[in-house]
């Protein structure tokens, strides 16, 4: 009888003690969030104090740049204070100020924001595809060490399958929002594929970094760095395995290339319309893409009336961005509406399979007696 | 004539095009897989319905301008069908069933287009009738050219006026319509000049059955694509002017078949018996 008590209890509290422990960025600046991050070390004792609770029945941690949460799912109702001790004792700040920030959500909820992590909808850059693959990783990681059971099984996949539905269903991915992607999304537009363009760029700033990264990440036949600073320029050159250009042989060697990235910090312009124009005529018009993310410009601005040259100052770039954020933004209520209700079935699902597991155990357990009795008849 | 696979075919383009409008609401667009079984449907019903035309008169069925304008559209439909079995020309589908769609409509609002005629000049031997189809052929790859000018336009619009959204970012690049077009145009200035090449004999063997001002305008034609295809390999034309220049040309070109029609008119046997309308 007693066996058959813990039995359902452990069974019906799979789903009452489902919580998780989220220090994110809604609730923890920039700042604090370095300072509280877990490094690997800790990461291991804090895996292996929760695997040790016998409270808890699975649980997996996952850590990506803007939040740390701990998933769990308890076999007792003191689960939840259990993994809670554990947990703060890995953190250097008051437990009532540590209270304040960890955003912990339970059962039905905890689904639901695990939903809406998986969808990009919780990032801060709403929208983003890079968290899914994230959870993934966290998951397979934490499956294979056993660490994930029945419960976990049956959420985490609902939550990819959930992530790709928003993704492919609304408009929560739609447009870039970073300057480096609205500029690849500009540049594929004009060439479509990029696997055979050349890429210029001039100055050494971290946003021409960045959107050199993009480009690169498409890869771009060949990246040319040049700056007024040889040195800065042999530095990008040497991350991204590219080559450098004299800055005196801009102007003569623009015709080759068929983007080009501006962001020096020089006071004037440095390509000129008539500049531009001979490179065009050698070039033979082929399309010229200008990005010029410098202030002052580095391009005159009356070079985007020459033909076949595409030229998109920062704040072109800028307000693409944020016209695309602006629509994700909109977008999100209608993407937690649709998370709600397949986060409130999963959970429905789950408390379903809980119960009918617990009811089929108490059968099973109430049943093995007589059948012993009956077998010693025999 | 029955008309009704006529209007069977122009339910299916213009479903297509309504399905595409739906994806586009939603920021999506229409994938080849959905697209090509009801283009392809409406492809298979015209052919149908120009086969059954072509039987009744015992040759190719470019009798008037209705079915000139109708077998126009079924070739750069085949066209269409053929690009995008092989490429993936996103949007194609979309403006090429609204292209299709409106000028059915429009061919009907004006059924004097559709008269009668018997078994005239264009049936009266093989030559002719290769002539006369190859040339319209031609004319189906032109109206497929205009269709990728005007997607040229519409993306080359969206990157001047920083327009954004998920409709640009799924438009075929700038690059690939270019390239695209001067394939369709290679294609169909070939087939043009193998119309003409055929006619020749024609008009060296029958001298007195080819009006002169009806070679002039078809010569007029071939000449102006001729130009468009040599300033554009000469990377004398491009950009947003190639894409105006085929737009236009297509516009011409369908103005040059009202000389060729009423040269077909004029050349009519007299007493034929009237077979069709």
């Amino acid at each position: 009888m007693n066996e058959m008590q813990v039995t359902a209890k452990n069974s019906l509290s799979v789903g009452n003690s489902l919580f998780v422990f989220s220090l994110n960025h809604h609730q923890v600046s920039l700042d604090d969030r370095e300072k509280l991050a877990l490094d690997e070390t800790a990461l291991v004792e804090l895996n292996d104090a929760v695997a040790k609770l016998d409270s808890v029945a699975e649980f997996m941690c996952l850590k990506t740049c803007n939040r740390f949460e701990l998933y769990a799912s308890g076999l007792t109702e003191r689960c939840v204070e259990e993994v809670w001790e554990v947990f703060r004792r890995f953190y250097s700040v008051p437990e009532q100020k540590l209270k304040e920030i960890v955003d912990s959500k339970h059962s039905a909820q905890m689904i639901q924001h695990l939903f809406e992590v998986c969808s990009g909808v919780d990032s801060q850059m709403i929208g983003e595809t890079e968290i899914l693959g994230q959870v993934k990783r966290s998951f397979e990681d934490s499956r294979s060490t056993g660490k994930i059971g029945g419960a976990f099984n049956r959420i985490f996949p609902k939550a990819f399958q959930a992530a790709k539905w928003v993704r492919t269903n609304t408009l929560i991915g739609q447009g870039q929002v970073s300057i480096g992607n609205v500029a690849v999304d500009l540049a594929q537009r004009i060439f479509g594929d990029l696997t055979q363009r050349k890429v210029l760029v001039i100055g050494a700033g971290e946003v021409a970094r960045l959107t050199a990264q993009s480009l690169v990440s498409r890869s771009v036949e060949s990246v040319t760095f040049t700056s007024r600073t040889e040195a800065n320029a042999k530095d990008l050159a040497d991350e991204f395995t590219a080559s450098t250009l004299p800055f005196s042989s801009i102007l003569k060697e623009l015709h080759q290339f068929d983007i080009l990235i501006a962001s020096t910090s020089a006071p004037h312009a440095i390509i000129d319309k008539k500049s531009l124009k001979r490179a065009m005529r050698k070039r033979s018009y082929e399309p010229l893409f200008i990005i010029d993310l410098a202030m002052p410009r580095d391009i005159e601005p009356q070079a985007g009336k020459i033909a076949q040259v595409f030229l998109y100052d920062l704040d072109d770039v800028s307000g693409i961005a944020n016209e695309n954020l602006k629509n994700r933004t909109l977008e999100i209520e209608h993407c937690k509406q649709v998370l709600s209700a397949r986060s409130w079935a999963t959970w429905l699902d789950v408390m379903r399979r809980s119960m009918t597991k617990s009811l089929r155990d108490s059968i099973e357990n109430s049943a093995l007696p007589e059948t012993d009795s009956s077998d010693l008849k025999r | 004539m029955n008309l009704s696979l006529y209007w069977l075919a122009f339910s299916c383009f213009a479903a297509a095009f309504v399905l595409h409008l739906y994806f586009l609401k939603n920021k999506n667009y229409l994938s080849r897989r959905f697209s090509l079984p009801i283009m392809g449907t409406g492809f298979a019903l015209l052919t149908i319905f120009m086969y059954s035309r072509g039987s009744a008169v015992g040759a190719c069925p470019i009798g008037n301008p209705f079915e000139i304008i109708v077998f126009i559209f079924w070739t750069s439909l085949l066209i269409y069908l053929l690009v995008a079995l092989f490429f993936s020309v996103n949007y194609l589908g979309f403006f090429s069933a609204g292209m299709i769609a409106v000028a059915m409509v429009l061919v009907r609002l004006f059924p004097a287009l559709d008269y009668a005629y018997g078994e005239g000049h264009i049936n009266s031997s093989a030559i002719v009738g290769m002539h006369a189809s190859l040339a319209v052929f031609s004319y189906g790859v032109f109206a497929l050219l205009s269709v990728l000018g005007i997607m040229y336009l519409v993306q080359f619009y969206g990157l001047s006026k920083r327009r954004t959204g998920s409709f640009f970012t799924f438009l075929p690049s700038l690059t690939q319509l270019e390239h695209l077009q001067t394939w369709v145009l290679s294609t169909g200035l070939f087939l043009l000049t193998l119309s003409l090449f055929v006619g020749s004999f024609i008009y060296l063997y029958d001298l007195g059955e080819v009006p002169h001002y009806k070679l002039s305008f078809t010569v007029l034609v071939w000449l102006m694509y001729f130009v468009f295809l040599v300033l554009r390999l000469l990377k004398r034309l491009f950009s947003s002017k190639y894409a105006w220049s085929v737009i236009i040309g297509f516009l011409v070109a369908l103005l040059a078949l009202i000389p060729v029609d009423r040269a077909r008119q004029d050349l009519a046997p007299h007493g034929e018996s009237e077979i069709m309308g």
